[in-house]
């Protein structure tokens, strides 16, 4: 087989093969489309805003009874309209687990998250991990 | 017979008086992948059991890798001349029948789609065709394989040259598969590439990314995925199996086996005992086929096989398919940017690449650079599971076209 051969080969196989892989997963993404339309739930919560927006608020309609003296304002939510009361510990602990998860240099995070020795016996971790679900949301 | 007799026949049974100058290279490069695997971190659960069975298959005079052998005999019942087995087979040969028969990666197919999410694809169905354009580094690797004659000692046939495509499409079951079938001669310096180039997905994509992409496409922030639900889950698996096999059957026992261990991840949500078949696929089954798998590929991996011009021009042809598939996924997501108005991220097509998870990290980890406040790995998961199916479509069709 020479060269102007095995070139057409490799064009012809490359033109059919794509246009095979593309039509398929078109057909795919069709169907897919179909089914959201048939079984789908609608648009996530996410682009909803909190209903208790505290900085908002805090302007509104003043209550009678005299407010507490003001504390700084919440930090301004960025893109993701977080809940307006995230403890401070609860964002470190998030943090230390993406940087974990992503293999990232440690965080200095306030308050800081210590790593537990992962030498626990089995009847040790059951009982972490009881604890962890425990609190889960 | 004397004692120096003896001693003498001895010596002449072990290996060290039968071993050949490629055996040793070979048991070199043995412990080059075993020592790339423990002390590298290169795709362990792969490279540790290839690297051990490239030395097992490279051992003189064990016979590992012998095939059985027959005599014919005249049965004294009958009168006819039949084969008896004279000897028996070594284990590993036994072992590598899952691979020639194209039984090991469908069982890994199975174990992959029981730890796959397939949500954000079916969120976001678009991604299946970034999956689509990363496959575009197997075909023109193809092409590359046909026209590398030009170099001495380098000639690949259609078969040899689809087998070497295929790496483009970051799958090991998938290459293995292939390979398997059309050029089983080459199975071991394929899946070392393929299997080596997925360890390094984090170097070579990131440069081809930037190449590819601005910084205000890099910095896009892409919409929260909408949520799926559990009949969209369950549905997803059982059409997606009859659509592909129905269109391409050469396709079937990888799509489906993907499939049924997606639909066993889904159903346990309806039927909480299959979570005893889950747990099954998602481990013990897994891991017994991988260990399998990974010495019986190894010990394919013989002297005079690997130890020559085209072993190189496959490891650069590897490289190649990697560079080009993520390459074709990030084109495509700078067209998704144009024509969806800056919504899509052209980042999340490098990991239309199917090796999971790593390419959406790497996807996840590019943006980060860009915009520290940017989340992009669900929406990258999409394109990276998409490219598993869509590497399984290619294979049909090359295995369609060439087998």
């Amino acid at each position: 087989m020479d060269t102007w051969e095995k070139l057409d080969i490799g064009l012809v196989m490359t033109v059919l093969g794509m246009g095979i892989v593309f039509l398929v997963l078109i057909f795919l993404s069709s169907l897919l489309g179909f089914f959201e339309r048939l079984f789908g739930t609608r648009r996530s919560p996410a682009a909803q805003e909190p209903k208790p927006a505290a900085p908002a608020a805090a302007e509104e309609k003043p209550p009678p009874l005299p407010r507490p003296p003001s504390k700084p304002a919440p930090e301004p939510a960025p893109a993701a309209a977080a809940p307006a009361a995230l403890r401070p510990a609860v964002v470190a602990a998030v943090m230390a687990a993406v940087s974990a998860y992503l293999q990232a240099e440690a965080l200095a995070l306030e308050p800081p998250v210590k790593r537990l020795p992962d030498d626990l016996s089995f009847w040790g971790r059951a009982a972490r991990l009881d604890q962890m679900m425990a609190r889960r949301l | 017979m004397s004692i120096g007799e003896s001693i003498l026949r001895f010596l002449e049974t072990m290996g060290f008086a039968a071993m050949t100058w490629q055996q040793a290279v070979m048991i070199g490069v043995a412990c080059i992948l075993i020592y790339l695997a423990l002390k590298k971190g290169f795709e362990p659960l792969l490279l540790l059991p290839i690297g051990f069975g490239v030395l097992l298959g490279n051992l003189p005079l064990a016979g590992l890798m012998a095939p059985p052998v027959y005599e014919t005999v005249i049965d004294p019942r009958t009168g006819q001349a039949v084969q008896e087995m004279k000897e028996v087979g070594g284990l590993i040969y036994y072992l590598y029948q899952g691979i020639k028969l194209g039984i090991y990666p469908p069982l890994i197919f199975l174990g992959v789609g029981a730890m796959t999410d397939f949500g954000p694809l079916i969120a976001n169905p678009r991604s299946l065709l970034l999956g689509a354009a990363a496959q575009f580094g197997i075909f023109t690797t193809f092409i590359g394989a046909l026209l590398l004659d030009f170099l001495p000692g380098i000639s690949f046939s259609p078969q040899e040259a689809a087998s070497i495509g295929i790496i483009g499409g970051a799958d090991g079951p998938t290459a293995i598969y292939l390979t398997a079938r059309l050029a089983p001669h080459l199975l071991g310096p394929v899946a070392v590439a393929a299997y080596s180039y997925m360890a390094l997905v984090p170097l070579i994509q990131p440069p081809i990314m930037k190449l590819l992409t601005t910084k205000k496409e890099r910095e896009v922030v892409m919409e929260e995925l909408r949520e799926v639900s559990r009949t969209e889950r369950i549905v997803f698996p059982i059409v997606v199996t009859a659509a592909v096999s129905l269109i391409l059957p050469a396709a079937a026992p990888l799509v489906g086996m993907l499939m049924l261990g997606n639909l066993l991840r889904e159903a346990v949500s309806m039927q909480p005992i299959l979570n005893r078949l889950l747990k099954t696929a998602q481990n013990e089954l897994i891991n017994i086929v991988t260990i399998l798998l990974g010495v019986s590929v190894g010990a394919t991996a013989s002297g005079p096989l690997f130890l020559n011009p085209r072993t190189l021009g496959i490891i650069l042809l590897g490289v190649f398919a990697f560079a080009v598939g993520t390459a074709g996924g990030v084109l495509l997501g700078k067209i998704m940017y144009r024509t969806s108005g800056g919504k899509v991220n052209p980042l999340i097509g490098s990991a239309g690449v199917s090796a999971v998870p790593m390419a959406a990290r790497v996807s996840q980890t590019v943006g980060q650079q860009y915009n520290p406040s940017n989340f992009l790995l669900m929406h990258a998961m999409g394109p990276n599971v998409a490219g598993v199916i869509g590497s399984a479509v290619a294979a049909g069709v090359l295995l369609s076209m060439l087998g």
